[in-house]
């Protein structure tokens, strides 16, 4: 190659990023002139703009999420957190969730029978889908009937299973629900298979829009571009431009049903973990969930304020006591190691849970003694629990009492038979802090006496992990997990022994007797309700099936122009109409 | 007069003309900066072999007062995220990464020389196998092996080991050409067609004869796979096939700094090894290049 | 080709298959997923049956063409690789042009001008991008590039907003792949460079080059005519294996810059077991590094006569 060739070339290389990096300048600057500049506020009653803290129109808000999303802009196929919030600014449904994580009518109200089992919605009148078309019952039956066909393939048929006639539609035996009757246009009547206390928050309550579907098979929709190009939603923004796995932009619906949004748009970045704390410094992003390492970095930030909420999700160690029988639907308690309760309750006293927190979560996390997030209004107070302070002395008390002490003089107790007494303690791969985690975890047990190792050497690979605890591999003895319970305050799903989530395979009577009966008929009365998870928290404390770390704190990073965001236990989009920036 | 001739010959006598290799070692000698790569490499693999009792810190145990501190007396390179010494992991790292380095490069190359070698000699149908065989490892992918092969030998041998192993077995295909080139050309010199004729058996010709006029390729070549390999182990660990966290090495150390906070913040957490991994690569290289030269009777420098 | 091609595919799909987990294992949100939607979909995806069943479905549909439907996204998989291709084939492209101009510019002037200053920075320089992996050093870059100068973005493809087609949006994608394709080419980059430069001091040495020195040859003709043609072999051959590689190779790149394209979607698909998605990237992977070692075969003969002639 000639060399003035190749020094044409280099420079013709080094000329086209100058002029790229120019270009973005002159794009830089049309960004930054458009909040504030803003032609619709012409159209549109002015807000006062003399007073600095009333919310005015105008202005696009970034907001990122770490992960890409899967593409599904119609609810009822997503299932992954980050389309969720995705549909949190494009979606709305018949009720919402309240600070309390108790249910109130958002677009529908309703009234109870009898007999508890057939709820009579009314749906408010005048509600426009993105395209125009009016809100109907005929829309919300069409999406449970959906979810309920048997070409359906999300996850969400949980949502419909509880309505009667909807396992007949499902297995392909009936073309409707018998369960659903559209009664009138804003009128729509359900009827469960059984009387439950969560029927209702079970219960799909995002409709869909039946008009714009018309036409499209139930197994072709996850593909349609309905769903993944042109979606329509009843949210305050609606789609406008999709860059796959990247971003998503979003402008206002000027016909939201409870007013027009202050923003102009939002754009729905996907940015990678490590650029979290510099995108919030440099303002790229306007809001983010952030995690307890970002804190440092955004301390010095004085273009960014981190808003804290207590979140619902929580992390255990699990402890194993025998399998899953598949065949009854039931665990099996066959594993005899942990059967002493003492030796669990001394576990309990001797981890330090406050430094692991303030070492691997900057604090953010409080010390957890029940299953139940404090959120709920269902938790126990904490003066019925016991608090399981820190206290090694005590640990190695409740030992020598249960029969596990150190015969060999090695430094580690051996069970009352007086064998050997090793545990496996198994935690899944991830950061480096997973890492120290678990060994500080390991260090406080092995210092009270009892002789606990890594499980197979090292952390597991995550998908390796969950097989194990899905199959009940026998080396799991001790596990870290956590759980994100969600609004609804029922732990069945995590603790009953029929449960398959129980990965301890924890059998207790009283413990199902107790989850069942706060479930019944009985239970409509909220009291009741309370005082029957009362007495099963207290029971879980005292029997100590795991051990209850910590609640986490969930972490917002939120640029200060951006006002109006309202923050609660399941998250930071409460009410997105309502966000508007001061500049 | 007698005396005279009596020192020549005697001269003569003593004076043994020097083999290839005793060029090559004196060459190499000379070469300040391949000497100095050496030095370096030595002292490297001497004070990782000597961890245990020079790096005494403990490396496991958590410290909960003592976390992500700046260097300071007690702790010369400071503290990690889980309160640990950084020059003590730093050193115990060494140990495993260069292990790391050094098995995989003697497993490739004994691999690769075996298959490259016999095949380029004997040519022919056992070279078109050998080769189809190698092809289709180059092709093998080689993140799905990894998962299987820890998920399989989960427990029962450690992580490293693991990693060695699938490196090993995926990575000698390079070798194997570069062996399988040098002795089709060699095997056509007259020495070899000679040492046929008298009937010398197969495995002897490869042995004595083929390997060493090929053995100054293969070692310039081992040279740069131990750089690939150290580099490799760094990649792998970002992934989260790498060596297991709680091993240390200077992979998984050098992996702290995808936290924008530590990355920033907290250098002394990932620039001692980063800056080990480079002089290393740095001396691997200049020893490569004195090798190189070394063997190359027509460099002299 | 196609005889490894299948038996490659044997290989990938058992290894598949036994990695622990399937597609269905990451579903651990209690809130929404039911055990028994699991146990359906399992059935449904065939999941259960023998593994050589599972096989010779996969097989025939791959044959006539089709690859399957991604569990994760819910779309088609040829689909879903149609929409990433691009980019990752912009950004491999753009990122062989930079790392061979620069290669080029920075290995001959070291070559020619070897142990001067000029030389030992371009090395030091090099041997640190050699040791830096590949995702410090685009951390590093972004902070610095992208945050501190705002030369660059830190992310994504494109800008949002603007319409496919026009200038700009074409100014905006290139402005996007500098950066990732700047990082990705850096260990390249640095490789060839040295390699180079020691090819072409090594020619500078030969017995040929004296001759032409003797002859009285201009240094400028040596240069170009001689040496530099010589030293530029191997190198072209790099390029067919380069070529091979454009699909797979930029992984931690696409994460990291959240650029997307195959490679994160490789990733993904090992991750959740998506097993359509992985298998079709594998098999594409492999046809193209069987692709580019035909190409560096070809390459290597047009270059050096010597072996046109077997």
């Amino acid at each position: 190659m000639r060399k003035s060739l190749l020094l044409l070339l280099t420079l013709l290389l080094a000329f086209s990023m100058l002029l790229a990096a120019c270009g973005k300048d002159k794009e830089d600057n049309a960004q930054t002139d458009e909040p504030g500049v803003t032609d619709n506020t012409e159209n549109n009653p002015p807000a006062t703009t003399e007073d600095p803290n009333a919310p005015k129109y105008g202005g696009v808000v970034y907001y990122a999420v770490d992960a890409e999303p899967e593409g599904f802009f119609e609810p009822g196929f997503y299932g992954s957190a980050v389309d969720s919030e995705i549909l949190a600014f494009t979606t709305e449904s018949m009720f919402k969730t309240g600070d309390d994580l108790k249910t109130y009518p958002n677009l529908a109200e309703w009234t109870i029978s009898e007999d508890k089992k057939t709820y009579t919605f009314k749906i408010k009148q005048g509600v426009k889908w993105h395209n125009g078309d009016e809100l109907t019952a005929e829309d919300w039956a069409y999406a449970l009937e959906v979810l309920a066909d048997k070409d359906y393939i999300g996850p969400r048929y949980e949502n419909v299973k509880y309505i009667q006639g909807a396992e007949e539609k499902h297995a392909g035996k009936a073309d409707h629900i018998s369960g659903v009757k559209v009664i009138d246009p804003y009128t729509l009547e359900i009827t469960f298979s059984e009387v439950r206390i969560n029927n209702l928050e079970n219960l799909w309550s995002t409709p869909m829009p039946k008009k714009y579907y018309e036409g499209i098979a139930v197994k072709d929709l996850p593909e349609h571009e309905k769903v993944r190009k042109n979606p329509v939603g009843l949210g305050p923004f609606k789609v406008k431009n999709i860059v796959p796995g990247e971003s998503v932009e979003l402008v206002r619906f000027d016909d939201y049903w409870q007013g027009k949004p202050y923003l102009d748009g939002v754009i729905v970045k996907v940015i990678d973990s490590s650029l979290i704390a510099g995108m919030l410094q440099n303002g790229e992003v306007d809001i983010m969930g952030i995690r307890p390492a970002n804190l440092e970095e955004l301390s010095s930030a004085d273009n960014v304020r981190v808003e804290e909420a207590q979140g619902v999700s929580y992390s255990y160690i699990g402890i194993d006591f025998g399998h899953y029988d598949h065949e009854k639907g039931q665990a099996v308690m066959d594993n005899p190691k942990f059967q002493n309760k003492q030796l669990r309750q001394a576990m309990m006293y001797a981890l330090n849970r406050q430094a692991l927190i303030d070492t691997y979560l900057n604090g953010k996390a409080i010390i957890a003694n029940s299953p139940i997030p404090s959120v709920f209004w269902t938790r126990a107070p904490e003066s019925e629990l016991n608090q399981y302070e820190y206290n090694p002395e005590k640990a190695k008390q409740l030992l020598e009492e249960a029969g596990y002490k150190d015969i060999n003089g090695d430094g580690f107790v051996e069970d009352p038979d007086g064998q050997p007494f090793k545990i496996n303690f198994g935690h899944y791969a991830g950061s480096s802090a997973f890492e120290g985690r678990a060994q500080a975890i390991i260090q406080n047990l092995r210092d009270v006496g009892l002789d606990v190792q890594l499980m197979t050497g090292s952390l597991v690979e995550f998908n390796t992990y969950n097989d194990m605890k899905d199959n009940d591999d026998p080396q799991l003895e001790l596990f870290f997990g956590s759980w994100y319970t969600g609004s609804d305050p029922d732990p069945t799903g995590l603790w009953a022994s029929t449960a398959l989530w129980n990965h301890g395979r924890w059998v207790n009577e009283e413990s199902d007797a107790l989850l069942k009966e706060a479930l019944s008929e009985k239970a409509f009365d909220d009291n009741y309700r309370k005082d029957i998870y009362v007495r099963w928290q207290k029971l879980f404390n005292d029997e100590v099936p795991a051990l209850i770390l910590w609640e986490n704190t969930d972490l917002y990073g939120i640029n200060k122009r951006l006002q109006g965001v309202h923050i609660n236990a399941l998250g930071a989009q409460n009410d997105v109409h309502k966000w508007w920036i001061s500049e | 007069m007698s005396t005279a001739t009596e020192t020549t010959r005697s001269l003569a006598a003593r004076q043994k003309s020097p083999s290839t290799w005793a060029i090559a070692a004196r060459k190499f000698r000379k070469n300040r900066l391949a000497m100095a790569g050496l030095s370096f490499i030595l002292l490297i693999v001497i004070l990782s072999f000597l961890a245990p009792v020079i790096a005494t810190q403990d490396i496991t145990r958590v410290h909960f007062d003592q976390v992500e501190k700046k260097p300071s007396v007690e702790h010369w390179l400071g503290t990690d995220n889980n309160g640990r010494d950084v020059l003590t992991r730093l050193i115990h790292g060494g140990r495993i990464s260069l292990t790391i380095g050094f098995s995989c490069v003697a497993l490739v190359i004994l691999i690769g020389t075996l298959i490259g070698a016999v095949s380029g000699y004997y040519g022919g149908k056992i070279d078109g196998l050998l080769m189809r065989f190698t092809d289709f490892v180059l092709l093998f992918p080689f993140l799905p092996f990894i998962i299987v092969i820890n998920a399989i030998f989960i427990g029962k041998i450690s992580g490293v080991w693991s990693l060695i192993i699938v490196i090993s077995l995926l990575g000698w295909p390079g070798t194997a050409r570069l062996v399988r080139g040098k002795v089709l050309a060699e095997k056509e010199n007259e020495y070899i067609l000679a040492a046929v004729s008298i009937g010398t058996k197969p495995y002897k010709i490869i042995l004595k004869h083929l390997l060493p006029n090929v053995l100054s390729v293969v070692i310039v070549q081992a040279s740069l796979l131990l750089a690939a390999f150290i580099v490799a182990e760094t990649a792998l660990t970002f992934l989260g096939f790498g060596v297991p966290q709680n091993i240390p090495s200077w992979g998984n150390m050098l992996s702290e700094a995808r936290n924008s906070n530590v990355l920033r913040n907290k250098p002394w957490m990932w620039v001692p090894p980063a800056t080990v991994i480079t002089l290393t690569l740095l001396s691997i290289n200049f020893m490569g290049e004195g090798l190189k030269d070394a063997f190359n009777p027509k460099s002299s420098r | 080709m196609i005889p490894i091609l299948f038996l490659l595919s044997v290989v990938v799909f058992a290894l598949a298959k036994a990695m622990p987990g399937d597609a269905l294992s990451g579903e651990i949100d209690p809130t929404k997923t039911d055990p028994q939607y699991i146990a359906e979909m399992r059935e449904r995806l065939g999941y259960n049956d023998p593994i050589y069943i599972q096989y010779i479905r996969w097989l025939t549909g791959f044959i006539q063409g089709d690859f399957g439907k991604s569990f994760k996204y819910k779309m088609p998989v040829s689909d879903l690789i149609k929409e990433r291709i691009p980019n990752t084939l912009f950004l491999g492209v753009c990122s062989l042009v930079i790392t061979y101009i620069l290669a080029f510019a920075m290995g001959i002037y070291s070559g020619k001008h070897p142990y001067t200053i000029g030389d030992n920075a371009i090395a030091t320089f090099n041997y640190i991008a050699l040791a830096i992996p590949i995702y410090v050093a685009a951390i590093v870059s972004i902070y610095f590039f992208s945050f501190k100068l705002g030369w660059f973005p830190s992310t994504g493809s494109v800008d949002i907003g603007l319409e496919k087609g026009t200038l700009d949006y074409w100014i905006s994608r290139f402005h996007h792949v500098l950066l990732p394709a700047l990082v990705l080419g850096a260990f390249n980059t640095a490789s060839y460079t040295q390699f180079l430069r020691n090819d072409i001091m090594d020619n500078s040495r030969k017995d040929f080059v004296r001759t032409a020195r003797a002859k009285g040859t201009s240094e400028k003709a040596i240069y170009n005519r001689h040496i530099l043609r010589n030293s530029i072999i191997p190198i072209v051959t790099f390029l067919g294996f380069d070529i091979g590689s454009i699909l797979g190779g930029a992984i931690i790149t696409e994460t990291i810059f959240t650029y997307p394209g195959i490679g994160q979607l490789f990733l993904n698909s090992l991750n959740f077991r998506d097993y359509a998605v992985f298998m079709a990237i594998t098999m594409m992977i492999s046809f193209m590094a069987l692709l580019g070692n035909l190409i560096a075969d070809l390459l290597y003969g047009v270059v050096d006569p010597r072996i046109r002639l077997e």
